[in-house]
């Protein structure tokens, strides 16, 4: 059947990241066992597992930051993946906007590296105008000049969100990002990042431990095993959006996930 | 905001008050001719405004002599202290293997020195090692053990990006330490001035706050070595007020700049 599919279809999906069996140990503790899977150009694809077992260490794997003792588990088109080459962005679950950096000149921090450090050609007045059209994307117009404690919790990942966007990134990372956020702020942010992401169209990976959350962002959800984690199965979610909480569908994959997350 | 600054103010000069107050007090009950009152004090200032000291020397050229001493060792502080500071803590290795050698050094007081500086050093040199023993401790220590206290997430946001070792310690690590490194440097400057009396008790020049003091005390017009401290004490103030507004300006992205 996928194999008639793969024949038939003219626009089939790219797959862009390869995550070859990554396997994973800190001292004795075997933290990731053989974990594997694809991501599509443009997909938006969640890892859904227990927590604390090891979403976030296979998260810093991808992006290159947790070595691991295989050469080159992780490919992006093909390529063993290397932030110095490849557009990664990262967005943490802790704060990570800079304090001594207002919001515009924290936004604009990948690509003043980009610039400095791997040498992209890239002009001052188009590093400009891509800030404006994303602070204008995000809502913070109003807030450039302002530094990160005068802002609250849910306008400092929006600055990190901007910042990871803006890149034009290849891959987009994101670590639980708004797990630190209360309810409304969550929804409202997941919203955004929705409408970001279909405005834009990058492949992100999307990690959480809120199976709603994932039910309502992913196209496909990875979900992972308790410790030591292997891949339990790959679920798609292809409801319409905007996606509706209550809609039976979105219960009935809900219900699915959870009982595949369950440990107890 | 406007309130607490002024009653600040009000809180400040009250307390100078009662401390002149007591002082008074304390000479008025004592009767000593060697504790001065504050009234003998402020006619040995005047005296020392109008004429000199008893070698001719004006209080402005005293205060010159120390300034550009403390000036220098406190400069020569940070300029060893903060690049060492940072190397020390990017390297922590560095800094283990050199512990068994700095740490005693740094609690070997300065003055203590003073037998191998009068063998070792001649002139100026003298003045700004002492000063500079005193300052370079803080400055050091403090820059070297704010490196470990970077949040790592911004490290790994920068290193996400594509940035190398290089940009992360300019763009990530340096900003994130200056305000400690501030901070050590106002410890620095202050433990300086203290070094000043030492500094110039062996100088070998007749000039100086610190001198100022010790001449006096010989010669037990200790209403004039009272002069002589309290300008220490002023000037001292003066510049670590300098300091905090340069901190307060520089550092206006934290919520507090602790004074």
């Amino acid at each position: 059947m996928s194999r008639t599919i793969k024949k038939t279809a003219p626009n089939e999906k790219n797959v862009k990241i390869q995550v070859r069996n990554v396997t994973k140990r800190f001292g004795d503790l075997l933290v990731l066992d053989n974990v594997g899977f694809s991501v599509y150009e443009n997909e938006f694809l969640c890892i859904c597992g227990p927590t604390g077992c090891g979403k976030t260490t296979l998260l810093n794997i991808i992006a290159g930051l947790t070595p691991t003792s295989d050469s080159a588990p992780i490919l992006i088109d093909g390529e063993p993946i290397n932030p110095q080459r490849h557009n990664i962005s990262f967005v943490f679950q802790e704060p990570s906007c800079l304090p001594w950096r207002n919001v515009r000149d924290n936004i604009r921090l990948g690509l003043e590296i980009k610039k400095a450090v791997l040498k992209h050609d890239i002009s001052e007045s188009e590093v400009e105008e891509k800030v404006r059209r994303i602070v204008n994307l995000v809502g913070l117009d109003e807030f450039e000049e302002y530094y990160p404690h005068q802002i609250s919790g849910g306008m400092k990942q929006r600055v990190a969100v901007a910042q990871a966007f803006v890149t034009d990134p290849d891959l987009l990372l994101m670590d639980e990002p708004f797990g630190y956020l209360d309810v409304q702020t969550r929804y409202y942010m997941e919203k955004e990042v929705l409408k970001i992401w279909e405005k834009l169209k990058r492949t992100v990976i999307f990690v959480t431990h809120n199976i709603e959350e994932a039910v309502y962002l992913a196209e496909r959800t990875v979900v992972l095993t308790e410790l030591p984690a292997r891949v339990k199965a790959v679920i798609p979610i292809d409801l319409p959006r905007p996606r509706d909480y209550t809609d039976p569908e979105f219960v009935k994959i809900r219900r699915q996930i959870t009982n595949l997350v369950k440990w107890w | 905001m406007k309130n607490i600054i002024t009653s600040d103010k009000i809180l400040n000069i009250v307390a100078i008050g009662v401390f002149i107050a007591l002082w008074q007090l304390i000479a008025t009950t004592i009767k000593s001719p060697f504790f001065p009152d504050v009234i003998e004090t402020v006619a040995a200032f005047i005296d020392l405004v109008k004429y000199g000291d008893l070698e001719g020397y004006t209080l402005l050229a005293h205060i010159e002599a120390s300034l550009i001493r403390i000036g220098a060792g406190f400069g020569l502080a940070c300029l060893i202290g903060i690049p060492l500071g940072l190397v020390m803590g990017l390297f922590p290795v560095t800094y283990e293997g050199l512990r068994a050698v700095i740490e005693p050094i740094r609690y070997i007081p300065p003055i203590a020195w003073i037998p191998l500086i009068i063998v070792l050093l001649r002139g100026f040199s003298r003045f700004v090692f002492i000063i500079w023993l005193g300052a370079f401790f803080p400055i050091l220590i403090n820059t070297l053990t704010s490196i470990p206290r970077v949040n790592p997430v911004h490290i790994n946001v920068a290193r996400v990006h594509g940035a190398n070792r290089g940009y992360a310690i300019r763009h990530i690590v340096i900003p994130s330490v200056l305000p400690e490194v501030l901070a050590g440097m106002r410890v620095g400057l202050g433990v300086g001035w203290m070094c000043i009396v030492a500094a110039e008790m062996i100088g070998g020049e007749m000039i100086g706050l610190g001198y100022l003091i010790l001449k006096y005390a010989q010669l037990h017009m200790i209403e004039y070595s009272i002069v002589g401290m309290v300008l220490i004490g002023v000037i001292g103030l003066i510049m670590n007020e300098v300091l905090v507004r340069i901190e307060k300006h520089l550092f206006k992205w934290r919520w507090e700049v602790v004074v």
